[in-house]
């Protein structure tokens, strides 16, 4: 018989069972795990990561795995998984559930009657609207250069020059919009998350954070403002989606060697205690910090190995305290809230 | 002689998304102004129908097929190309046929690059911008992509080595992909079955951008049968 693995799709707060029997990855059934209230949507499938997927399947699986949720929203709570979670097995899921209960508790609370909605504002006539840019006074200034008093070995150098100063004008008008949707939204929604820009079409690509009764009053909201720019922008309004851009957890499965590396890397005994780490920390940056040892590669080196070493068992604590020799009730698996993408700039 | 290659770009169907089909249907709708979605669906249907009887009166025997994403010919080729038309890939059913018809699969891309491309898809997929993610399903690529600009130049040269004076090739190969740009038209013969740069146009406006009697005229466009390639040469 074939292994099986386990493939998580999001977390619910219900007591009661959950059970498609086809639509999840790769068409498979879904049904629920629970423990103590919270329950991890999973599919059992005899793959252990995507990379048994082709391209195409990758996609259609994200549109499976999104479906899934936005269909358990509509009768509980939902929190998401980070797409292409495979556990080994059921206990493994458990135990970091168990151990990590508190923690995505508080986060149900904090997305507590909330929902997303995503929304993207699209020039409606991107080519108008660079006509009608190279037509401000500006740009034809500059282009009358061009023609007039730029020798003609500049010439390439100075259309560069035009065509970064038309892209500035775009982007300050679409920045300009943009503000003016957000400012509309505000009184409606709790946060907002922009999106990287797909192209120059695109002025505004955010995700809000909402209370489910504010959802009317942001379509409302929606619809004034595209009724009232015209033919101009395009308005698209994604959702109501699961916290996608707030709230997707991680379920990270630390390698246990790099735990016990790090321990030995802090000259820590069999157990320690969150204080324990933080002295050792302290005493051995203090010993080898690079500012001691200008120019030294080696103490740089170590200087580095030590932080990460920190930083590693910061997250691994359980309970203020970390022991190398057991593994942990809940083995050393964490699920933890992903860090939002937020676009450079 | 010179070889001769018909460039196929291609645009995916819409396959069969099981029970939870109707909560996916929703968010393309949402992405898709207006009736789009639902005219997408029915261009792509026909966009097919017009490659498939393209292909019908062509002599498949000997015919070499480059195919987006394939790195293996032979017995693997074909496997994949069987479970895709299984599953109802429009594209590989058209491959398929040819397959039967006496036409040969050949390796057409480069491993590591598609396991690169494989990455960006996964790192798009888990990119919490629903938009940006339903866009990618339908199809959108944005510009400046290097892996597609890498793939593409190894396709060419690929065909450039493989496809012999007086033998005949078929490129499928997705629509914002450009790699005939890198075949010298002086070494080949080059017959475009569809318009890559009016495909691409219509899968910006799918996503909105234009309004709606542009979007129409890209949609007849894409549905229009091939024609005239046969006679020619």
């Amino acid at each position: 018989m074939s292994r099986v693995y386990i493939f998580v799709y999001g977390v619910v707060k219900s007591k009661e069972p959950v059970r498609f029997a086809a639509g999840g990855i790769d068409n498979l059934a879904v049904d629920s795990l629970s423990h103590d209230g919270v329950a991890a949507l999973v599919s059992r499938t005899p793959f252990m990561s995507f990379e048994a997927f082709s391209k195409e399947a990758l996609l259609s699986n994200l549109a499976r795995y999104q479906a899934v949720l936005e269909k358990v929203m509509d009768v509980c709570q939902v929190l998401p998984v980070k797409y292409g979670t495979f556990l080994p097995d059921e206990e493994v899921l458990r135990a970091v559930l168990a151990a990590d209960q508190a923690e995505v508790l508080d986060h149900f609370e904090r997305m507590r009657q909330k929902l997303e909605l995503d929304v993207v504002v699209l020039w409606q006539n991107l080519p108008g609207l660079l006509a009608e840019i190279g037509a401000t006074p500006e740009i034809v200034g500059l282009k009358r250069n061009a023609t007039e008093i730029v020798a003609p070995e500049a010439a390439t150098e100075h259309r560069l020059v035009v065509g970064k100063m038309v892209k500035e004008m775009l982007d300050s008008r679409s920045r300009r919009r943009a503000s003016e949707v957000l400012d509309a939204l505000n009184p409606w929604v709790d946060e907002c998350l922009p999106h990287p820009l797909m192209d120059d079409t695109m002025i505004m690509n955010t995700a809000f954070l909402l209370k489910r009764q504010n959802r009317q009053a942001v379509e409302d909201c929606l619809e004034r403002l595209d009724q009232s720019y015209g033919q101009s922008m395009l308005f698209r309004l994604v959702g109501p989606l699961p916290p996608y851009s707030f709230c997707t957890l991680e379920i990270q499965q630390p390698d246990i060697r790099q735990i016990l590396e790090a321990g030995k890397t802090l000259g820590l005994g069999k157990e320690a205690t969150a204080l324990e780490i933080r002295e050792a920390y302290w005493r051995l940056t203090k010993a080898f910090h690079p500012d001691l040892f200008p120019g030294d590669k080696a103490v740089q080196t170590r200087f580095e190995t030590i932080a990460r070493a920190y930083r590693t068992l910061c997250d691994n604590c359980r309970d203020d305290r970390i022991c190398f020799e057991e593994r942990p009730a809940g083995g050393w698996g964490r699920i933890r809230r992903m860090k939002p993408c937020v676009p450079d700039g | 002689m010179k070889p001769l290659l018909y460039h196929v770009p291609v645009v995916h169907g819409v396959s069969d998304l099981g029970s939870l089909g109707p909560m996916i249907e929703r968010r393309r709708r949402e992405v898709c102004p207006g009736n789009r979605w639902n005219r997408h669906k029915a261009v792509v249907d026909r966009f097919w129908n017009g490659i498939d009887a393209f292909f019908q009166i062509i002599d498949a025997r000997g015919l070499k097929i480059y195919q987006d994403g394939m790195m293996s010919g032979g017995a693997l080729g074909l496997k994949i190309i069987r479970e895709g038309a299984a599953t109802g890939s429009r594209n590989h059913q058209v491959v398929l046929d040819l397959l039967q018809r006496g036409a040969c699969l050949q390796p057409t891309e480069d491993i590591g690059l598609l396991k690169l491309e494989y990455q960006r898809v996964l790192e798009l997929a888990r990119r919490q911008s629903h938009y940006e993610s339903t866009a990618a399903l339908l199809g959108y690529k944005a510009a400046g992509d290097q892996i597609l600009e890498k793939r593409d130049r190894f396709v060419a040269q690929t065909i450039g080595a493989t496809l012999k004076p007086a033998e005949r090739g078929v490129l499928f190969m997705g629509a914002f992909h450009d790699v005939t740009r890198y075949l010298s038209d002086a070494s080949m013969e080059i017959r475009q079955v569809k318009d890559p740069v009016k495909m691409r146009r219509y899968l910006y406006a799918l996503i909105g951008c234009v309004d709606d009697r542009t979007f129409e005229d890209l949609a007849t466009e894409m549905m229009t049968p091939p024609q005239g390639l046969h006679q020619k040469g």
